[in-house]
C-alpha cells in the first residue's frame, strides 16, 4: 500500500514537472523566472540604452529576450514619437523592412513542403518571362545603356533564398543596377507607386539584365520580392492573405501586417534619419523616395522583401517556431528538416569572408563565433530602418532590438546590447 | 520520513559538489592523479637548486578544483639562505596581462566598450595612427604613412596593434619610444599613465594594425582605457572587481610593508651563467619596486602575487568566470578570451586568444598541454598554464632573468601530465 502511494507521488510529481515543460516548448511564457539567467545583470541593459536616449543618439528602441521559450527581458526605452514625447510602448509597432525577408522564405519552404516547388527548379517554370535571362557585360554611365551575356542557367528558388541570384536592389544596390532599375521604374518595397501590380513588375525585372552569372556571387537583392511573388503565383492568394492564413493566425502573430489597420495606426512608431551633422531628425516624406505611412497606405502591391510592420513580441514568435523546429502553439508550420536546411550554410561563395548563409537567414560560422558573442549556428537579419535579431539555438535564445531610424551613427547601441545579453546568461 | 531522507539524500549530493566547483579545495585528494609519480618533481626541483642552476622556486598544481600539488623548493633568498614559502610572493610581470584583459572584459560586458571599436573614441590622441616607413639608426629621424585603420580593443587584446614594447622590444620603434620616454611598465616610473598612453599615441606604429602579432605595451595601454572608461585607477579598479571578490588576498601594485618580508629576492646570470644578485640599477629596473609605493600602474607589468592567488584567478577562468560564489565573467566570454582570434601563422603554430597564447592542435600533438590550453608567463621567469581539458592549472615560479635551465619548467610540465590517471 505504502509502495502504491509512493508511485503515485512519482507519477504525480513527474506529471507536475512534465506538462509545464511540454507546453513551455510550445509558446513563450513570460511568468515564470529563468534560473540560467542572471537578471542583476540583464537589469544593466537599461542604463546603456538609457544613455544613448538621453545623449539623443537614438529617439527610442524596444528590446525582448526569450531564453529557453521563457521571456527574461521585454522593454521599451524612450520615445516612439519624440514631438509628443509619446513613451516607445513594449508594443510599438515597428517597420520591420528587410525582416520581411525570413517571413517569406517560411512562406516558400511551406509550400516547397507541399511539393509545389523544388528549390533547385527554375522560376521560369512558374513565371516564364525568367527564362534565357541576360547579365551585365559593359555599362555605360553616361546615357545608361548596357551590353549583356546570356546567363549560364536559369535562376533557382535557392539562388533568390541565399541572394545569389544576380538580382540587385534599386535605392541601396550597385551604381549601374540602380540606373537601370530607375530607368525602367522598378523599386525597393515601401516606395513601389500604389498603380503598380507585383506580377507585372516582377515580369519587367526578369527583362533587366543580372549584375553577374546565377550563383557565382552574393548580391543583397529583391530576389525575396521576386519570392512573394511566386508564392502568389503558386498558391492563387495574394501574399498578405497566404503569410496571414498560414504564418500569423496559427502562431498568433496578432500585430503583424503589411496594411496596419487604422485601429492600431496609433502604435506605429515614428521614422527619425539623421541630417549631416548626424542629428537625429524625422523622416519627411519623400525623403529617400519613401512615405514613412507607408504601411497604412492600404497597399495592394505586397514587398515580400521590405514590406511587413510587426511588434518585437510577434517577431519572437516568429523565431521561436524556427528553434522550436517549426512548431509553436500547437501549429506546425515547417517540418525540423526543413528549419535545419533554412538555418544551414547552403552558399558556396563567399558572403561576408567570415560567416555562412542559409535560406534567407545570416548563419554565424565556427569563425565567426570565435569572435563574436552569438555561438555557431546562430541565424539572424535585420531591417533598414534600424531593427536586428538573431536566434542562437545553442543557447535556445532569441533577441531583437528595434529602433526606427537609418542611418544611425550610434548603431553600437546594438552590439552592445547583444554583448550584455550574452553576459547575463549563467 | 521518507521524504525528509529524500531531501537528505539529494542535499549530500548537490551542496560538495556545488561548493567544489566554485573554490580550490585544499583538503581532499583527487583520483585522477598518481601522487606518487606527482612527488618525483621533488627530486627534478631539487635538482637543479643543488647545482646551482636556480635559486629557489614555487610549483603548484590544480586538478578538478583539487590541489594536488603545491610547494616551495630552495631559497627565496640565497644570501640569508631563507626557504621558499609556498605561499612567497613574486614580481608577476607578463602574467598582470591576463588580469588587465579580464577586467577590460568586465566593461565590455557592462557595455562600456566594443571589442572592435576604436580605442580612439576613449583616448583621442589614438585618432589618425601612422606606421614607421623609414628609419634612420644613426640620428633615430624617421618617416611614416598612414596607418589603413584606428587601432581596437580586439587588436590591444591580441597584440596584433603595432605597438611596440621600450626596453624589451624587437622593432626600430623600440628607439623611438627611448628617446619619448614611454615607460616600459617593467619597474618602477615618476611618470603619468595617461599622459604616457597620450605621447604614445602620437608616436608610429611598427606595422598596419591587425597585419602582425608583437608582444608590446597593448596591455598598459589598455590598463589606462579601463582608468578612463572606469573613472577609477588601475589598481582600485582590479582590487574591486577581481581580488577582492575572488579572494585573492596577496595580489598588489603596491605591496603593503607587513608583507614585503615574503617577497622573492630577484637574480640573474653573469658572463658566466652564474645565478647572481639582480642589483638596483641593472637593466633599469630597481627589483624592490613593489614595495615603492607606485602611482604609475602598468596592466602589462605591474602586479605581484602568489601562485595561489594566480590559481585562483585561473579557476575562476576554467570555471567559466565563476568562483567564490561571485561571477566575474559570463562563459560566453570566458570561450572568447580563450578561443583563437587572430589570423592563422601570426602567433606560430600556436593560436592567440584575448590576453592568452592558446595551444592549438598541431601543438598539441608535440606537446603534453591539450588543445585549448590558455598559457602566459612573466619576465622575471614565471609560467602558468591552464588546461581546459585535463581540468588542470599549473603554475612554476622563479625570480630569475636569463635562466640558462629555464628547462626545469618544461620538466615540471612533462611530469605533471605523467601523474594524471
Amino acid at each position: 500500500m505504502r509502495k502504491l502511494l509512493f508511485q503515485r507521488y512519482i507519477v504525480a510529481v513527474a506529471l507536475l514537472v512534465i506538462i509545464p515543460f511540454l507546453l513551455n516548448a510550445q509558446t513563450i511564457q513570460n511568468t515564470a523566472k529563468n534560473s540560467h539567467i542572471n537578471y542583476e545583470r540583464l537589469a544593466k541593459i537599461d542604463g546603456m540604452i538609457n544613455d544613448y536616449v538621453n545623449k539623443h543618439y537614438i529617439n527610442g528602441a524596444v528590446t525582448i529576450v526569450v531564453k529557453d521559450n521563457q521571456l527574461v527581458q521585454y522593454k521599451g526605452y524612450g520615445y516612439a514619437d519624440a514631438d509628443t514625447k509619446t513613451p516607445m510602448a513594449k508594443d510599438e509597432i515597428f517597420r520591420i523592412a528587410s525582416q520581411t525577408k525570413a517571413v517569406t522564405a517560411v512562406g516558400i519552404m511551406i509550400l516547397y513542403e507541399q511539393g509545389k516547388l523544388l528549390l533547385d527548379e527554375p522560376v521560369s517554370d512558374f513565371i516564364p518571362e525568367f527564362k534565357n535571362q541576360l547579365v551585365l557585360d559593359k555599362f555605360n554611365a553616361a546615357d545608361t545603356s548596357y551590353t549583356t551575356v546570356p546567363a549560364k542557367r536559369d535562376i533557382s528558388f535557392r539562388d533568390l533564398l541565399t541572394h545569389t541570384s544576380g538580382l540587385d536592389y534599386p535605392g541601396i544596390g550597385s551604381d549601374n543596377m540602380q540606373a537601370i532599375y530607375a530607368k525602367a521604374g522598378i523599386a525597393a518595397g515601401f516606395n513601389i507607386a500604389a498603380n503598380a501590380t507585383l506580377l507585372y513588375k516582377m515580369k519587367k525585372l526578369a527583362k533587366l539584365p543580372l549584375v553577374h552569372q546565377p550563383g557565382e556571387k552574393w548580391t543583397y537583392g529583391l530576389n525575396f520580392d521576386l519570392l512573394g511573388c511566386l508564392i502568389e503565383v503558386i498558391s492563387g492568394t495574394n501574399l498578405d492573405d497566404f503569410l496571414t492564413k498560414n504564418i500569423f493566425e496559427p502562431l498568433g502573430m496578432k500585430d503583424t501586417y503589411f496594411n496596419l489597420p487604422q485601429s492600431k495606426a496609433n502604435r506605429l512608431a515614428t521614422v527619425y534619419r539623421e541630417d549631416s551633422l548626424h542629428r537625429v531628425i524625422k523622416w519627411e516624406k519623400g525623403y529617400f523616395g519613401a512615405d514613412p505611412d507607408y504601411p497604412l497606405a492600404d497597399k495592394k502591391y505586397f514587398s515580400g522583401g521590405a514590406d511587413l510592420s510587426s511588434t518585437a513580441f510577434d517577431y519572437a514568435i516568429f523565431l521561436q517556431m524556427l528553434l522550436n523546429g517549426g512548431t509553436y502553439n500547437g501549429h506546425q508550420i515547417l517540418s525540423p528538416r526543413t528549419v535545419q536546411a533554412m538555418t544551414s550554410n547552403q552558399v558556396n561563395v563567399m558572403f561576408d569572408g567570415t560567416n555562412d548563409f542559409g535560406l534567407s537567414f545570416l548563419v554565424t560560422s565556427e569563425k565567426g563565433a570565435a569572435k563574436g558573442t552569438r555561438n555557431k549556428g546562430t541565424f539572424s537579419w535585420g531591417g533598414f530602418f534600424g531593427t536586428t535579431y538573431w536566434a542562437d539555438p545553442k543557447e535556445h535564445l532569441i533577441c531583437l532590438i528595434m529602433t526606427q531610424q537609418t542611418p544611425n551613427s550610434h548603431y553600437q547601441v546594438m552590439d552592445k546590447f547583444e554583448t550584455m545579453v550574452y553576459s547575463s546568461l549563467k | 520520513m521518507m521524504k525528509f531522507r529524500i531531501a537528505s539524500i539529494f542535499l549530500l549530493f548537490v551542496i560538495p559538489f556545488v561548493a567544489s566547483t566554485q573554490t580550490i579545495q585544499t583538503a581532499t585528494k583527487s583520483n585522477a592523479v598518481d601522487y606518487n609519480k606527482l612527488a618525483k618533481i621533488d627530486g627534478l626541483v631539487n635538482d637543479y637548486i643543488n647545482k646551482n642552476w636556480l635559486t629557489g622556486a614555487v610549483s603548484i598544481v590544480i586538478k578538478d578544483n583539487q590541489v594536488v600539488q603545491y610547494k616551495g623548493y630552495g631559497y627565496a633568498d640565497a644570501d640569508t639562505k631563507k626557504p621558499m614559502q609556498k605561499d612567497q610572493i613574486f614580481r608577476i610581470m607578463s602574467q598582470t596581462k591576463a588580469i588587465t584583459s579580464v577586467g577590460i572584459m568586465i566593461l565590455y560586458e557592462q557595455g562600456k566598450l566594443l571589442l572592435d571599436e576604436p580605442i580612439s573614441d576613449f583616448i583621442p590622441e589614438f585618432k589618425h595612427p601612422v606606421v614607421l616607413d623609414k628609419f634612420n639608426d644613426a640620428d633615430t629621424t624617421y618617416t611614416t604613412v598612414p596607418a589603413k585603420r584606428e587601432i581596437t580593443f580586439r587588436d590591444l587584446l591580441t597584440h596584433t596593434s603595432g605597438l611596440d614594447y621600450t626596453d624589451i622590444g624587437s622593432s626600430k620603434v623600440q628607439a623611438i619610444y627611448t628617446k619619448n620616454h614611454i615607460p616600459s611598465g617593467l619597474g618602477y616610473f615618476d611618470a603619468s599613465l595617461p599622459e604616457s598612453m597620450k605621447a604614445l599615441g602620437k608616436l608610429p606604429l611598427s606595422f598596419q594594425p591587425g597585419e602582425k602579432w608583437q608582444y608590446g605595451l597593448n596591455s598598459d595601454l589598455l590598463g589606462c582605457l579601463i582608468e578612463v572608461i572606469s573613472g577609477m585607477n588601475l589598481e582600485a579598479f582590479l582590487t574591486k572587481n577581481i581580488f577582492e571578490p575572488l579572494g585573492m588576498k596577496d595580489t598588489y601594485f603596491n605591496l603593503p610593508a607587513a608583507k614585503a618580508n615574503r617577497l622573492a629576492t630577484v637574480y640573474t646570470e653573469d658572463d658566466q651563467h652564474k645565478v647572481i644578485k639582480w642589483s638596483h640599477e641593472f637593466r633599469n629596473i630597481d627589483p624592490d619596486y613593489p614595495t615603492m609605493n607606485k602611482h604609475y600602474f602598468s596592466g602589462g607589468a605591474g602586479l605581484s602575487s602568489t601562485a595561489f592567488d594566480y590559481a585562483i584567478f585561473m579557476q575562476m577562468l576554467l570555471n567559466g568566470g565563476t568562483y567564490n560564489g561571485h561571477q566575474v565573467l559570463a562563459k560566453r566570454t570566458i570561450e572568447m578570451m580563450t578561443g583563437n582570434q587572430i589570423k592563422d601563422g601570426l602567433f606560430g603554430d600556436d593560436y592567440f586568444g584575448l590576453g592568452f597564447g592558446i595551444t592549438s592542435a598541431s601543438s598539441a600533438a608535440k606537446g603534453p598541454r591539450n588543445e585549448g590550453s590558455f598559457s602566459w608567463g612573466g619576465y622575471y621567469g614565471t609560467t602558468y598554464w591552464a588546461d581546459p581539458k585535463a581540468h588542470l592549472v599549473c603554475l612554476f615560479m622563479t625570480q630569475q632573468n636569463p635562466n640558462s635551465h629555464g628547462d626545469v619548467e618544461a620538466k615540471f610540465e612533462a611530469l605533471v601530465y605523467s601523474a594524471l590517471k
